[in-house]
């Protein structure tokens, strides 16, 4: 697939500062061949909010779509502030922040664990 | 080619090189980023010391070509932009760092030293020294920033740029120069503008029409080792400007400063972000703390921590304080506010290229409201609500700003950006505010409002100080055939 068009944000201009930092972590990480493959497996959508920004992740086995708020059909659901989701997306363990406190789920857990190197901030010694 | 009057009037001036009437370059220095109405010169002059700078006064006065200096030109009024044609003095090249006295913590400089020149020097030099540094980019001119009474990332302890200037070197048009501040009875580092009459103020704000600075000592001031710079997101611009006020008057912070909402979507590329998430923060609000220790840093942090808990109990919605160094890992983009001087390029490098302002200073206490109108009108001209807000001098009051990015290459634009800010400043007057840096239509609507028997004092002053009427004429309303 066009690499383009591997990841869409629904309305840009009208996406909240939440799914703009997001897309900007998927985007670095569709250039990975590992993350590609596990995008090809997903089929699905995921709730993120953190703070009172809500985004939703939706993915179609090949593609992902970002749209802003909550849509209906969701398999999981992420929660916290946005501090504790950056720390997420900085590589600490889900486990940790859930017996924290700092963040909740819902749904299904496999779901969100798959989905979880896309949010992931690559390090810069990670293969391409 | 036989030269023209301004070639033969100045050849003597500066080396040939430096005497520039080619029509690109006359052209270039017609206009700024801004709206303003283009003016073009009639010569460029590269003057690189205070003896070339004498020769052009002198030359200048004697046949009345008016004066025009510039160094970056991003002042954001169009003041460097000819309003009676005349000679732009380009003191880039006048720009060395005369001194640096490390006890006394005063730099003297000439007009062309930049923030960037001056960062890098004490880095260098390896002095736990700084300046108070604006948001403008690295390559403007310190000078022009205390003259135009500016703000910078240590407003809030110190106040405005112009209140850290310890003494000037000032060239007159009547060809005497003078020496205000200490360095008027010795020849000691300029230490303070006290105790003598202040004269200083004779040349800050007065946008150049009063004489030109050839030199200047500027309070420098000690940067501790331990420092910290953190966002924290208010849902809403009550929230923020309670959380600026209520951190203000602790006396603990280096720096407030609030970014509206599309300030973030502008760093990822979007270039007119007009809605928001109704979900999303309205401000990025971001505090600087230094100390000496980590122990002094942890009481600082503390002390902001219980203030937001504070607010937060009082049922503001905000989210916990997020350290710069965090979003930078996940936002690169946000690297930008990691060190100063910074560009931020978003402002700068659109394909349009217009950036203009309507800026201010006033009270704290109306932020709130002129905020709410300011974004009104913004959004009636389909301008993205772009809102820089600070507090400075420990919350005396603070800085209030409408920014507009818009293509310079487009009328309507250009013309929307106009009626825009005109509104824009009817409503901060009304405010109480005060428009600074005023570009000459501004300044037009400030006139009316200010105290007949100031503007009468300025217009005499401006006669004594400059009677041939040659400094930036067209500004302040001072030329004597204009009306009063
Ligand atoms: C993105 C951006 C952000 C900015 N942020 C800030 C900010 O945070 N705070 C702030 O205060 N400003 C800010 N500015 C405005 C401006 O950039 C600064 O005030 C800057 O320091 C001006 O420097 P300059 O070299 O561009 O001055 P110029 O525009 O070249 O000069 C401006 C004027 O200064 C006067 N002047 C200059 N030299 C002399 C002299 N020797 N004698 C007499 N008069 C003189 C003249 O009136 C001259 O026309 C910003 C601008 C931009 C583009």
């Amino acid at each position: 697939m066009d690499p383009a068009n591997r990841l869409k944000i629904v309305e840009p201009e009208r996406m909240s500062i939440l799914g703009l930092m997001l897309s900007s972590i998927i985007r670095s990480n569709l250039d990975r061949e590992t993350v590609l493959k596990r995008v090809a497996r997903l089929d699905g959508k995921v709730g993120v909010t953190a703070g009172k920004m809500s985004i939703t992740m939706a993915f179609d086995r090949s593609s992902v779509t970002l749209t802003r708020g909550l849509t209906s059909g969701l398999r999981a659901r992420v929660n916290g502030s946005l501090d504790s989701l950056l720390q997420v997306s900085l590589g600490k363990s889900l486990l940790n922040v859930y017996f924290s406190k700092a963040v909740s789920f819902s749904g299904n857990p496999l779901f969100l664990i798959k989905i979880l190197p896309l949010i992931r901030v690559p390090a810069a010694t990670e293969p391409r | 080619m036989t030269p023209n009057r301004y070639e033969r009037l100045f050849g003597d001036v500066v080396p040939e090189q430096r005497l520039v009437t080619d029509e690109a370059t006359l052209s270039r220095f017609s206009r700024d980023t801004t709206e303003a109405e283009p003016g073009r010169p009639d010569v460029v002059l590269f003057i690189e010391n205070a003896a070339e700078a004498e020769a052009a006064v002198r030359v200048a006065a004697e046949h009345r070509v008016p004066l025009i200096p510039r160094i970056a030109g991003t002042n954001l009024g169009g003041l460097s932009i000819p309003v009676r044609g005349g000679a732009i003095l380009d003191l880039t090249g006048f720009n060395r760092i005369i001194d640096i006295n490390e006890i006394d913590m005063i730099a003297v400089i000439e007009p062309g030293v930049t923030f960037g020149q001056l960062v890098a020097e004490l880095k260098r030099r390896q002095l736990p020294l700084t300046i108070g540094i604006p948001l403008s980019p690295p390559h403007t001119s310190i000078m022009a920033n205390c003259l135009l009474d500016g703000l910078g990332n240590l407003s809030l302890l110190y106040g405005t740029m112009g209140e850290w200037i310890t003494g000037l070197e000032v060239l007159l048009s009547t060809g005497q120069t003078i020496r205000t501040g200490a360095w008027a009875v010795s020849d000691v580092p300029p230490f303070a503008r006290a105790p003598l009459p202040d004269l200083t103020g004779l040349f800050v704000s007065w946008q150049g029409t009063t004489g030109l600075v050839t030199k200047m000592a500027v309070e420098l001031k000690p940067k501790l080792a331990f420092r910290r710079r953190l966002f924290v997101l208010t849902y809403n611009r009550r929230t923020t400007y309670d959380l600026m006020r209520r951190l203000a008057r602790q006396r603990m912070f280096d720096d407030i400063g609030g970014l509206s909402w599309p300030t973030g979507k502008m760093m990822y590329g979007i270039e007119r972000p007009l809605e928001r998430d109704p979900d999303e923060p309205e401000f990025f609000t971001y505090i600087d703390l230094s100390a000496n220790s980590e122990a002094e840093l942890s009481i600082k942090l503390d002390t902001m921590t219980r203030i937001i808990a504070e607010q937060r109990s009082n049922g503001a919605e905000l989210e916990d304080p997020l350290d710069l160094d965090t979003i930078v890992k996940v936002a690169p983009q946000f690297e930008k506010f990691a060190e100063f001087p910074t560009d931020l390029e978003f402002l700068t490098q659109h394909p349009g290229g217009g950036l203009s302002w309507v800026g201010t200073y006033g009270p704290m206490s109306r932020f709130d409201r002129a905020a709410d109108l300011g974004i009104e009108i913004m959004a009636r001209y389909r301008f993205p609500p772009l809102i820089v807000s600070r507090p400075m001098k420990g919350g005396h009051f603070g800085v209030l700003r409408f920014i507009e990015t818009f293509s310079r290459d487009d009328d309507k634009e250009v013309e929307a950006v106009r009626r825009c800010n005109a509104e824009l400043t009817t409503m901060v007057l009304e405010q109480g505010f005060i428009p600074y840096k005023t570009p000459v239509r501004t300044t037009a609507q400030v006139i009316p409002h200010l105290w007949p028997g100031t503007h009468q004092l300025m217009r005499r002053l401006k006669e004594v100080l400059d009677p041939y009427q040659i400094m930036n004429p067209g500004r302040w309303g001072l030329d004597t055939e204009e009306e009063l």
